[in-house]
């Protein structure tokens, strides 16, 4: 079963278009992917809507990493993941968007665990700025009890 | 001069809003990252209690998703294999304090938990620590006739630093009861459909035992009867507590043959252990032992003076459905120590070693390394303990899933029942039993 898997490859295309050939080992760490396959929904081409073609590379890149390093050591696995989901805020939010619509959980874990490490030690003033938007910040601050409320040290 | 106030107040908040968004972010002030609730839960399970606590002021969405049962017992869930930390209650001369020494200990000290009582430390005594719970005794009363009135238990969580005090118990003691002695303990329960902490009173007195259970869920006191127990109650806290249910020696004539009974948190119970007989291992009349949780096992830790192992008693399942205490383990030497005691077996396997002359240090097995710990004093118990947002209050809706339509209907019944009417906003807010009742 798994051998004559991985000599099958599939085609993803990204929102905007472009094509990735992807062996299907690969490709089925999605479980959304995982699932057209076996139900066999899906042709050659499979679209990938609302991820573009860089945040598809980075998903891709790191499905594949996971596959080849199966026996490879589990700390190794580790730092490479630490320095993947080591990006920008907007990567990082497109990377999860991505990682949830398709269902890589390896990616999710990831990705969750690095925010978490990113805002473990922020003040509610940065949770609100980074975390939540601007717009919303400004609706919230513009209640002034609630400002003076959150501008005690709560530590 | 409200408004006006008001306005200052918002724009000098919108200057303060540009600043920290220019030093804290590059790009992305109008970038609005909404993630699904799934993410979010998942990403606060990761984070711990202080963070959480933190960051309920940041919305409401937040607080509320913070405060919800289910994602505390999630949350719980994820944290209690990875940082697990040993607390435990020292005494000094003139005070008891309460120590947290985080695992993987082998970079940090012990931490001093301040609790809400600092001038009752000299009376305070550990119970148990549960999910981040801690039933603690305050003994408000130091005369040594009246040691058993007075008493005050508390349930803690010192990482929300919530507490609440327990009603007191129905039976009460008369003042003028000799060969009288006092037991606590603190256990816990969770099945499918409920989940409950209890504290066991045990009060013997006359060759007469009566044992009273709280619940925390109805909030009272209840006798439990049908009991012919002779427990041997030398200090307040049971002996150990492991997977949640407290466990209490039995009083035997030999020196050398024990028993153990557990209580049976669920069905409000206790099962007896097969008695443990070791007088044919050991020479000799002096020997230390202890029980405690050794990985979610309840184990005896037997030590002779002067030996520099120690040996590790477990209950072993035969076929046939019987059980037997059998030898499991020799662990040792503990080197350069005259004389020791173990304190408690931590998750990760170091155990925490009292030397006689006051030296208290983490002891490796699996490569003989001591660790010293610095605090002075004589330690006492010694539990396992993991941050949690578990509230002491436990409420209707965690156990019974209600709504707030069910939640009006329970006011409804009460209202008929009473016959008294509860205006809406009260009725709001009535979500336990203890509020119910007043």
């Amino acid at each position: 079963m798994s051998s004559s898997l991985e000599k099958n490859m599939l085609i993803l295309r990204s929102s905007d278009g472009e094509e990735f050939i992807v062996p299907e080992v690969v490709a089925v760490m999605s479980k959304a992917i995982k699932n057209m396959v076996e139900d066999e929904c899906a042709s050659n081409t499979i679209p990938v809507p609302n991820v573009d073609a860089n945040i598809l590379a980075m998903v891709i890149e790191f499905c594949k990493k996971h596959d080849e390093s199966e026996a490879e050591a589990a700390s190794d696995l580790k730092t490479f993941d630490s320095e993947f989901v080591n990006r920008g805020q907007e990567a990082l939010y497109d990377l999860i968007t991505a990682a949830n619509f398709r269902d890589v959980k390896e990616l999710l874990d990831a990705l969750c665990q690095n925010v978490a490490e990113m805002i473990k030690g922020k003040s509610v003033h940065h949770i609100r700025i980074q975390f939540l938007g601007y717009q919303l910040f400004e609706i919230l601050t513009s209640n002034f009890i609630w400002n003076i409320w959150c501008d005690r040290d709560f530590d | 001069m409200y408004s006006h106030s008001w306005k200052e107040a918002t724009m000098a908040n919108q200057e303060r809003n540009t600043e920290a968004t220019d030093d804290a972010m590059s790009s992305s002030s109008d970038y609005n990252l909404s993630l699904p609730m799934d993410i979010i839960v998942d990403i606060f399970n990761r984070l711990p209690v202080k963070s959480l606590v933190r960051f309920r002021c940041v919305c409401k969405t937040f607080r509320h998703l913070i405060s919800n049962p289910t994602f505390i017992a999630s949350h719980l869930l994820h944290h209690r294999t990875p940082t697990t930390a040993t607390i435990f209650t020292f005494k000094r001369r003139t005070t008891t304090s309460l120590s947290l020494l985080r695992s993987p200990s082998s970079s940090q000290n012990p931490v001093n938990l301040v609790h809400p009582w600092s001038n009752h430390t000299r009376n305070l005594q550990l119970i148990g620590s549960i999910n981040g719970l801690l039933c603690l005794c305050l003994r408000l009363s130091n005369h040594p006739l009246h040691f058993h009135r007075r008493i005050i238990l508390l349930l803690w969580n010192p990482a929300t630093k919530l507490f609440k005090s327990l009603p007191s118990p129905t039976f009460q003691i008369p003042p003028t009861f000799f060969h009288l002695s006092l037991g606590f303990g603190f256990g816990f329960h969770s099945t499918t459909s409920s989940s409950d902490y209890k504290v066991v009173r045990i009060v013997s007195f006359n060759l007469r035992i009566r044992v009273e259970v709280y619940s925390a869920i109805s909030n009272c006191w209840r006798e439990i009867r049908g009991m012919d127990l002779h427990f041997y109650l030398h200090k307040l806290s049971c002996e150990a507590i492991v997977n949640g249910a407290p466990y209490w020696l039995l009083a035997t004539p030999s020196n050398h043959c024990f028993r153990f009974t557990w209580f049976d948190v669920q069905n409000e119970a206790f099962v007896m252990l097969p008695g443990l007989d070791f007088s044919g291992f050991y020479i000799g009349t002096l020997v230390h032992w202890k029980l405690m949780d050794w990985k979610d096992n309840a184990a005896v830790v037997v030590l002779c003076p002067g030996n520099p192992f120690f040996d590790v008693w477990m209950i072993e399942d035969r076929c046939g459905g019987e059980s037997n205490w059998c030898k499991k383990f020799v662990i040792g030497p503990v080197l350069g120590v005259e004389q020791f005691w173990v304190l408690q077996c931590t998750k990760n396997g170091e155990i925490l070693v009292a030397e006689a002359g006051g030296r208290i240090f983490l002891y490796n097995p699996r490569n003989g390394d001591t660790k010293d710990i610095p605090i002075h004093g004589v330690p006492f118990e010694a539990f396992h303990y993991v941050e949690s947002l578990v509230t002491p209050d436990v409420h209707f809706h965690k156990d019974l899933e209600l709504n707030s339509l069910d939640n009006m209907q329970i006011v409804m019944a009460q209202e008929e029942e009473f016959k008294l009417e509860i205006p809406d906003k009260e009725a709001d807010k009535i979500d336990s039993c203890f509020l119910a009742i007043e």
